[in-house]
């Protein structure tokens, strides 16, 4: 296969994984919401079991990751059958949700989606490649899932049916692009040797303190931007005006991805792998626009009247949150050498999963927006905490920027 | 070349991905069109024959209770009331209660229970009764209730219930409907039951019913042996707002009776909602009136899956609301107790808009529709057929034939979708009871056209049931409810495209791993 066509299709794969991911998790908050905390127990461990099991596998003997990958995506649909075939209409009354068989049936779907979104993640950010094209790569990626959930919801509306139809179509076809762009043996070693990759895996002794604390804030944030955007609105709002949210999801993805081809001249008169002051800069200046177009966002839906529930605050946003999301992979994928890549970058698309669905959890918390206006007075703690991430972040990688080190 | 036909292949598999998009975004009731299709014969299989199963609690109003179809009064003998004093036995009520139910030909399921402390000496609080004199002294009263009503009266009153929820309370407490220990009341249950078994042959023995379902207070009562010498197995399966998985519950039930072998009969003595509301509230009218239509909804939910699942007798928790006036106005209103009835207080000022000049709750029109078209029916289990395929109305069905060759067919939709069905039978006239009055003649979820083979009825069927009886021609052979259906996008996507995208993973994940074994080679 043509060799620029096949790179790719890892990509198309990743992001299909996480469009469907994102249209299984879009009512999960709602179909969790009437749940005994204890079947919650359930759902959760389950759902995050399944993933853990494929990474530890993975981990292990990383050779049958493609198997795992075919594994998955069997369950994947066994599960969804008994869950579509259990619930196949729209309108979800959660009380039937509380069946011990269709309750575990559904966190499999979910662990299974999850399992298959890590997978299909550690082709792209490990390929071949210059860093520079794997992240307009993985960039472009995402701009299926806000597209297509977008879409989904336009012309869906309520049926969460047709989500689960839709996802259970989609994750097939992200295994098959990941399949076929899958490489012979023997050419990822001499490639990832020819771009001079090693440059990337500095004797950095507290990057996994950084890359937590860079977690934290991604899982804050992402939590919070579908959350709070879809908190204490009518249902009908809920899956019929949210459209707004995931095509501007794309949208500031596409943004990012302009913004770097409009950077690409001065890009390409770097090193194919920048300097560890370069990436610790870029770094930085990511989590600063992250923060505060975080804290913009937030402050808008929490502080003036009528913002949110309002087509603006969709449109903002999922802008906002297309571009933490796309820049938090961004950051891991500058920060881990392809070759040691994969574990790290499952771990962190699987926190990254997990976080979709508390947010969409977090939705369907309080019901009315008198209950919404009674979070307000929780904000000085969550600005506290974001806050107190961000600054220790910022320390944290401002240090290799101004300390020179010696030769 | 290579090139062009790797480029060919990525576009044919986006090119299949994308009409994937499009078939399975397209919704489903464009799709949906109907073909009617004629009626099958009935197959009877499994036919469990309904009779009198219809009870209700606290019952004294018997010109109502005949109305609605209420066949028999559960209703506490309790031992206080009989017994005021050592040796006095106070009778007057309860004769009153049994002249009134015969006269309607109606029966009472008397509940022997709790404590009685002016009798008793081995407690001063609680309902607890465990020392020798006290059970002895409850075995006097027991004896006394059963001869009155059942020996001296022909066999009148057959069913007694021993006791009522003695889950409920806790150890040595004030209040609580038992407050011993579980093996002090399995004891006494043993010791009443093989007391009134041997005194009184042909008496027939309910367990306590039990509140909620609760399996493993069950298993703990069988394998006491406080089952020995009872007929019949008692439970109650309040479960708040939603009544979706009480055929689970009673699933639950009849394992842990399998477990025992035991055989007898299964009844729920009580279940129902309450429907208490606060006159203070803002807009308390809307949520009052949701609530009250709720509750008529699970009427025919309770009784539809009990019934299938053979559960020969349901007593609703209760036949009335009241208010005690006075003090205890607001209180009353506000309390759940006093609110579960099938009838209004009589001195509701609150009752809202729509049913103003109602007696009934909805409630009560759905228990009438219910008790007065499924009595001494047939329960048919494969009465109602649907299609197989996916996007089959995953609707709850029951088929229920009436001894004059009627159909009863209720049905709902436990997702809560609106979902339009469609079926045609060589009726000669339908008549349909919904929500959310249950109130006869005022459904309007449903269309019927009359043809020459009969009528086809088309309905909306949401979560709330709708009940349609069907006016046979006499002497016609009963026949089955067939659904219409077709084929949908829904249908092609998970029968087709799924599994072939599934294949195409493993065809595509086989030929890569034998590629990569013949490079390895």
């Amino acid at each position: 296969m043509h060799a620029r066509l096949q790179s790719s299709l890892p990509f198309a794969g990743f992001g299909l994984s996480l469009a469907a991911f994102t249209l299984l998790s879009f009512h999960a908050g709602w179909i969790l919401r009437g749940f005994e905390t204890e079947s919650l127990g359930i759902v959760f461990s389950i759902m995050a079991g399944i993933p853990v099991a494929s990474l530890l596998v993975v981990i292990a003997r990383e050779k049958v990751a493609r198997f795992v990958l075919l594994v998955m995506t069997i369950m994947f649909e066994a599960s969804g059958y008994v869950v579509s075939l259990s619930y196949p209409n729209n309108v979800m009354d959660v009380g039937y949700w509380d069946v011990p068989a269709l309750t575990i049936s559904f966190a499999i779907f979910l662990g299974c989606m999850l399992s298959l979104l890590m997978l299909s993640a550690i082709e792209p950010t490990t390929s071949i490649g210059s860093l520079e094209s794997r992240i307009k790569f993985l960039v472009a990626s995402m701009l299926f899932p806000g597209t297509i959930v977008g879409f989904a919801i336009l012309v869906a509306t309520q049926d969460w049916s047709s989500f689960v139809i839709l996802a259970m179509i989609i994750a097939p076809v992200a295994v098959i692009f990941q399949l076929m762009g899958d490489k012979k043996p023997g050419t990822k070693k001499t490639n990832i040797q020819d771009q001079g990759i090693d440059g990337i895996s500095s004797k950095d002794p507290i990057k996994g303190l950084k890359l937590v604390l860079f977690l934290l804030v991604a899982l804050v944030n992402v939590i919070l931007m579908i959350g709070l955007d879809g908190i204490a609105l009518e249902p009908n709002f809920y899956v019929t005006n949210n459209w707004l949210f995931y095509i501007f999801m794309a949208g500031g993805a596409n943004f990012i991805l302009l913004a770097m081809m409009l950077a690409s001249t001065t890009i390409q008169q770097e090193k194919p792998t920048p300097s560890s002051k370069k990436r610790s800069m870029t770094w930085l200046a990511i989590v600063i626009v992250q923060f505060v177009m975080w804290l913009i966002a937030i402050s808008c839906e929490l502080l003036i009247p009528g913002y949110h529930g309002s087509a603006l605050a969709q449109v903002t946003s999922g802008f906002t949150a297309g571009i933490i999301i796309v820049t938090t992979l961004q950051v891991v994928v500058m920060q881990q050498p392809p070759r040691h890549a994969g574990a790290n970058t499952m771990l962190m698309i699987f926190f990254l999963g997990l976080s979709i669905v508390l947010g969409q959890y977090l939705k369907i918390v309080p019901t009315s927006l008198t209950d919404f206006r009674g979070l307000v007075k929780y904000i000085p703690y969550v600005f506290g905490i974001e806050f107190l991430l961000v600054i220790s972040l910022s320390i944290l990688l401002i240090i290799p920027i101004i300390v020179k080190r010696k030769p | 070349m290579t090139c062009k036909r790797a480029r060919y292949k990525a576009f044919l598999v986006l090119a299949w991905f994308v009409a994937q998009l499009v078939i399975g975004t397209i919704p489903r009731s464009v799709a949906a069109m109907v073909t009617p299709k004629a009626a099958e014969p009935l197959d009877m299989t499994g036919a469990i024959q309904i009779k009198d199963p219809f009870a209700s609690c606290h019952a004294n109003s018997y010109d109502i209770m005949a109305d609605l179809g209420v066949k028999t009064n559960r209703e506490d003998i309790s031992w206080t009331e009989i017994e005021p004093s050592p040796g006095t036995w106070y009778w007057t009520n309860w004769d009153n209660r049994i002249a009134g139910l015969k006269a309607k030909n109606m029966t009472a399921e008397p509940i022997l229970d709790y404590g009685n402390l002016n009798v008793q000496n081995g407690t001063t609080h609680g309902n607890r009764i465990y020392t020798e004199h006290d059970i002895q002294e409850w075995l006097k009263y027991t004896n006394k209730c059963v001869e009155r009503y059942y020996k001296n009266d022909s066999n009148y009153t057959k069913y007694w219930e021993l006791w009522n929820e003695p889950n409920l309370g806790d150890f040595n407490a004030s209040s609580g409907f038992w407050t011993g220990t579980d093996q002090e009341y399995f004891a006494l249950q043993k010791r009443t039951a093989a007391n009134l078994s041997a005194q009184f042959p042909g008496v027939q023995l309910v367990s306590a019913g039990i509140s909620g379902h609760d399996p493993s207070y069950l298993d703990a009562m069988f394998a006491a042996g406080a089952m020995d010498n009872v007929n019949v197995l008692a439970f109650h399966p309040y479960s708040g707002l939603n009544y979706e998985t009480l055929d689970t519950k009673i699933a639950e039930v009849k394992s842990v009776c399998a477990k025992y072998n035991f055989n007898g009969p299964i009844w729920i003595t009580e279940v129902g909602m309450s429907t208490q509301f606060d006159p203070n509230a803002t807009n308390f009218e809307d949520a009052y009136q949701q609530s009250l239509e709720l509750q008529a909804t699970l009427v025919p939910k309770v009784y539809c899956q009990a019934l299938a699942n053979n559960i020969s007798y349901i007593v609703w928790y209760c036949l009335g609301d009241y208010n005690r006036g006075g003090n205890w106005t607001y209180y009353d209103w506000t309390w759940g107790e006093a609110n579960f009835g099938l009838v209004f207080a009589s001195n509701n000022p609150y009752k809202p808009g729509p049913y103003q000049n109602d007696i009934l709750k909805p409630a009560g029109y759905a228990y009438e529709a219910i008790a007065h078209q499924l009595n001494w029916s047939k329960y048919i289990p494969h009465g109602v057929v649907n299609s197989i395929l996916p996007s089959a109305s995953k609707l709850r069905t029951y088929y229920f034939l009436k001894a004059n060759g009627d159909i009863v067919f209720i049905c709902w939709n436990s997702n809560g979708a609106p979902e339009q069905i469609q079926f045609t039978l060589p009726a000669t006239g339908v008549q349909v009871f919904a929500a959310p009055s249950y109130k006869p003649g005022a459904a309007t979820n449903y269309q019927v056209t009359n043809e020459s083979s009969g009528v086809t009825v088309t309905a909306t069927i949401d979560f709330t049931p709708t009940i349609f009886v069907m006016h046979m021609p006499s002497g016609a052979s009963p026949v089955s409810i067939v659904i219409n259906s077709q084929v949908t996008f829904y249908d092609i996507s998970l029968l087709v495209v799924i599994p072939a995208l599934v294949a195409a993973c493993v065809i595509v994940f086989v030929v890569k791993f034998k590629g990569r074994r013949e490079a390895k080679l």
